[in-house]
């Protein structure tokens, strides 16, 4: 097979190792050895998996800030009758506040302002807000979760504890527990992508180790694609840099690189010459993957009006799908600005209007090229927002605190189960009232559609091994298809 | 360590091997002399016969001494033991002539006998500490108290690359495998890497200190399952990943290293015999036969015929009928051109290959070249994108095992269509984005086992379309599937964003602000924050979203000017 000479390939075989390939290339292999081994022993990558995958990939939506359940999926169509009245303590059950409604002098339930229909899905309907129109009319492909908790009250322990599966920073964020598990799929592009969107209203800081690696080799963590200017910075080589000039250096650096990783044996240093050597091959693949002008028109009036603004949700969602089809393990897209505590309806229908119809857009363009059976979508927040109003409560206006102790995600695609809604709350959509979902829960059922059991997707660290779910977590075969 | 040189000859290196034999003289002969010293001191022997007998220990002494320095020097050892018992030995060699050379024959009482008698007295003194670390040296720290019956001395019988062969595995990849649950049950069948090469390994450089008889850290390493039990500091292999096997990474350690195993001045297992075991290691440890199957016959094959497998007469159950695997080379070359396989499920041989990352320049050449030696073997396949064609639909009828075939956005055509009808075993099928015509309809019609079929802007009309899906059991995706029907809506709410509620206050319109976005945030503007304001417009009616907005604005209205219709 001959190469054009700008193909990246040309290069890879420059630095593989000869000892790897001449050891990949020694003869066949049987398949007796154990799980796992096979994948290993023929030198291909997802070793790590022990069952039969449902999903590839992983879309994941996080809406930073919380959305407010109450007024976009879990309809509570009798607390209009209750306006202003006060929550009831038994309700309440003395449950923690947040500082900043906890001195109010009372708790007014203000009920959603926005009208709710009940599409068709492959139960008896679900209700959803005139918030979403374009993602409501999908509700056959959506699985609500109307039971998720959390443990945490504040925005960063809530989003690190649904990233890394603990409160306190420092271990690896989900995406790459599955680049680590799965390995690479495509190998011009990193295997775990992060895109944010700026929100209308109040944003929260948003940290970069949300898609750190943790103590996992660094080469697993997302790689945040950027809005405006380069995608990645410093990927393209400095003016005077022929890319001839770029390899020999390259090569230079990862042959001392590679007696010092054969010296100290730290895992670093090889993660830093797989790294150099994927920000080379970035160097052709990402300015091809952001370019949308091989997309017909027809695709971009599907994702809205918003599609050509560089950093739009519109944008980051078909960049998502043309990650997904390139066969990226875990695509994030973040959407900032969803922390509602005062003047909710105005800020949260912008919101909104910024999401409904370039996510429904992913999903139908998923689904038409096919990729939707295998790639798994989720969509939520850090955690809910509360029945009563934070601040001044009127007809027209009202804000929520944060709340942990029930909220509402949704998932699509992979594996899980069509059209259906799991969990419920009480009439307050205060506390869950039937089958509840804990973050681990969560996390343990997408590895399961990913292939992998919770339990024994390990690294040893410090002297034991962790997981994403640390010690707990259970699959819940009601979401599975 | 090589001696630089005319010492590095090879008589000086037999001098060397001589020295287990030459050191027992120098020890009979001084313990040999103080006695006769003790006799002479008391006339009961004659001085004139020890002096003799005193060179001939001196001299012994000295051959020990220096055939021990030819030794230490070129068999590999090092360290603190080692250098002890070189200066110790040195000592007393000195200390031996020392006492030849003061003996006098005549005997008179005086400061030479007296020195003389101190150097015998020490060179014997010191035959006992030499003799302890020289055998430390030899036998391990436990020589003297440790099992009396013989350590079997390894001799691994297979060669490297065979062994590289049987085990088809590099370097350690650091690519991540399932936590083990069972370990492999032993199994000592004759062509076992494990019994061949690496127990023997183990018992040449390990079990000294890490057996039955002394458990050092509560270690063994003398059977498979005291080696998975691992040790007090836990697990010390993790098979598949020798970055995570302790006892490969202590091994590997620098000798001055404290960690390092075997402890420094123990014999060392050279860089080959690391490999060995580190290829074992990343091969997932096998304890017993390493795959029944094609590697074991290649390897037995690549014997030569004279040499007998051992234990084969002993063995004559016939081997299990291989599990087919994807040949190794094929899969190299296909990863190598970075088109991704993956295992469709742990376990079996059946492959994913998708050519996402290659899709522009993967044509009907690159199907021919590497996709056709793995044919067998896909049971999925994504040419998504890519630049295939007809004719690589007609190589494409060696996967028998083809389930799943994505063809989206290709040049295929109606006419190539008709090789699928090769693949017995497909059963979902991709064409979305191709351009497809009527000729379409026959060719899916004959795909037996079609369950699934996306025709998405594929180019079919919808005669066509209605053909196909007269064949009830075909889903068929066309991209214009129904949205979710709205089954009821609630009516007007008594309030809502919309509409305030009935009675709420109006607001007059000479107060209605002039924008409808808060200069400041951008958010929505609620009436109830507004303010009058005077600019280059005249006095106008400012809206706001909220109270804190318009301090905001007060202190530089200039700013915000633009931000107003």
């Amino acid at each position: 097979m001959s190469l054009p000479p700008n193909d990246p390939r040309f290069d890879l075989g420059l630095t593989l190792t000869r000892r790897r390939f001449f050891a990949r290339s020694a003869g066949t292999v049987g398949a007796a050895l154990g799980t796992g081994a096979l994948a290993e022993a023929l030198g291909l990558p997802g070793a790590a998996r022990t069952l039969a995958p449902r999903a590839r990939r992983v879309i994941y939506m996080h809406m930073e800030g919380a959305p407010s359940q109450l007024d976009l999926y879990d309809h509570k169509p009798e607390l209009r009758a209750r306006f202003d009245q006060d929550l009831p303590d038994s309700i309440r059950q003395g449950q923690r506040l947040t500082g900043m409604t906890s001195g109010q002098s009372r708790f007014p339930v203000a009920p959603s302002i926005f009208k709710f229909s009940r599409y068709a899905n492959r139960q008896d309907g679900v209700w959803l807000s005139e918030l979403i129109p374009h993602t409501a009319r999908l509700a056959h492909e959506l699985c609500f979760v109307h039971s998720m908790r959390t443990e945490a009250i504040n925005h960063e322990p809530g989003i690190t504890f649904f990233q890394t599966g603990n409160q306190q920073p420092g271990r690896p964020s989900f995406g790459a527990w599955v680049s680590y598990g799965l390995g690479s799929a495509n190998q011009n592009l990193p295997s775990f992508v992060v895109m944010i969107t700026q929100g209308k209203g109040n944003m929260q800081a948003l940290a970069a180790r949300f898609w750190g690696s943790g103590f996992l080799p660094s080469e697993h963590q997302g790689c945040k694609l950027r809005a405006a200017g380069d995608p990645v910075l410093y990927l393209k080589d400095p003016p005077g840099v022929a890319r001839p000039d770029r390899r020999r250096m390259l090569d230079l650096v990862a042959a001392l690189n590679e007696r010092e990783a054969e010296r100290s044996l730290d895992p670093e240093v090889r993660a830093r010459i797989a790294q150099a050597e994927m920000a080379y091959r970035m160097q052709m693949s990402v300015p091809e993957l952001t370019d949308f002008s091989d997309e017909d028109a027809r695709t971009l009036e599907l994702y809205g009006p918003e599609v050509n603004v560089p950093g739009s949700f519109a944008a980051n969602c078909l960049l998502a799908r043309r990650l997904a089809e390139r066969g990226v393990r875990f695509i994030q897209l973040y959407m900032r600005g969803w922390d509602q505590h005062g003047n909710l309806p105005g800020e949260i229908k912008l919101q909104c209007q910024a999401v409904d119809q370039p996510q429904a857009a992913l999903l139908i363009d998923l689904k038409r090229r096919g990729l939707l059976d295998e790639t798994l979508v989720l969509w939520g927040g850090e955690f809910g927002r509360t029945v009563y109003s934070q601040g001044e409560l009127s007809t027209t206006n009202y804000g929520r605190d944060h709340h942990p102790r029930c909220f509402s995600v949704w998932m699509a695609g992979g594996g899980v189960a069509p059209g259906i809604t799991y969990g419920k709350t009480d009439e307050y959509s205060y506390n869950v009232v039937e089958n509840p979902l804990e973050v681990h829960d969560l996390h343990a059922t997408l590895l399961h559609l990913l292939g992998f059991d919770h339990e024994r997707l390990v690294y040893r660290h410090q002297g034991r091994d962790y997981r994403l779910t640390d010690v707990s977590g259970h699959v819940v075969r009601e979401l599975l298809a | 360590m090589a001696l630089p040189g005319p010492m590095n000859l090879d008589d000086l290196a037999r001098l060397g091997r001589l020295h287990p034999l030459v050191l027992h003289l120098p020890i009979g002969l001084l313990l040999g002399a103080l006695v006769l010293e003790a006799l002479a001191a008391r006339g009961k022997v004659a001085r004139s016969a020890l002096g003799a007998y005193l060179w001939l220990a001196a001299a012994s002494a000295v051959v020990a001494a220096s055939s021990g320095w030819i030794l230490g020097h070129e068999e590999g050892y090092g360290g603190e033991t080692l250098a002890r018992h070189e200066r110790l030995g040195i000592a007393l060699a000195i200390a031996s002539v020392l006492a030849a050379l003061l003996h006098d024959p005549r005997g008179r009482a005086g400061v030479r006998l007296g020195l003389y008698r101190s150097a015998l007295v020490v060179a014997c003194v010191l035959l006992f500490p030499a003799g302890h670390l020289g055998s430390t040296l030899t036998h391990g720290d436990d020589w003297l108290d440790g099992p009396r019956a013989p350590r079997p001395r390894a001799e691994p019988r297979v060669e490297p690359d065979t062994l590289g062969a049987g085990l088809a595995q590099g370097a350690a990849t650091g690519a991540p495998t399932a936590a083990p649950v069972d370990p492999p049950a032993p199994d000592a069948t004759p062509s076992d890497v494990y019994g061949e090469t690496i127990a023997p390994l183990l018992a040449t450089y390990c079990t000294s200190c890490h057996g039955a008889q002394k458990r050092k850290g509560g270690l063994r390493l003398d059977s498979p399952e005291a080696i998975l039990a691992g040790g007090e500091a836990g697990p010390v292999l993790a098979p598949g990943d020798p970055a995570a096997s302790l006892f490969l990474v202590r091994a590997r350690l620098p000798l001055e290293h404290e960690d390092h195993m075997p402890p420094e001045g123990k014999p060392q297992p050279g860089a080959e015999d690391l490999e060995r075991l580190e290829a074992w290691v990343a091969a997932g440890a096998p304890f017993g036969r390493p795959g029944a199957g094609a590697a074991g016959e290649e390897q037995a094959a690549t014997r030569a015929p004279s040499e007998p497998v051992r234990g084969a007469a002993a063995d004559p159950a016939p081997t299990p009928p291989a599990e087919p695997a994807p040949p190794a080379e094929a899969l190299a070359a296909l990863t190598a051109a970075f088109v991704h396989a993956e295992l469709l499920e742990p376990g079996r041989p059946e492959l994913r290959v998708d050519v996402a990352a290659v899709a522009r320049t993967f044509g009907d050449a690159e199907v021919a070249a590497l996709l056709v030696p793995l044919a067998p073997f896909v049971a999925e396949l994504s040419l998504a994108r890519s630049a295939i064609g007809d004719s690589a639909l007609e190589r494409l009828a060696a996967c028998r095992a083809l389930r799943r075939l994505d063809l989206r956005a290709t040049a295929v055509t109606s006419s190539g269509l008709a090789a699928l009808a090769r693949l017995p075993a497909l059963e979902e099928l991709n064409l979305a984005q191709t351009h497809l015509d009527e000729g379409a309809v026959e060719p899916l019609l004959a795909l037996p086992g079609l369950r699934r079929l996306n025709l998405w802007e594929a180019g079919l009309s919808a005669e066509a379309l209605a053909r196909l899906r007269t064949r009830a059991e075909l889903e068929l995706v066309t991209g214009d599937e129904p949205l979710a029907e709205v089954l009821e809506s609630e009516g007007e709410l008594a309030f809502s964003s919309a509409r305030p509620l009935p009675g709420a206050e109006a607001v007059p319109e000479a107060l209605r602000p002039v924008n409808v976005t808060c200069p400041v945030s951008g958010s929505p503007v609620n009436p109830k924050y507004a303010l009058v304001h005077t600019g280059s417009a005249g006095p106008r009616v400012i809206g706001f979203c909220c109270p804190n907005c318009p301090k905001e604005f007060w202190a530089d209205p200039a700013r915000f000017e633009d931000k107003l219709p």
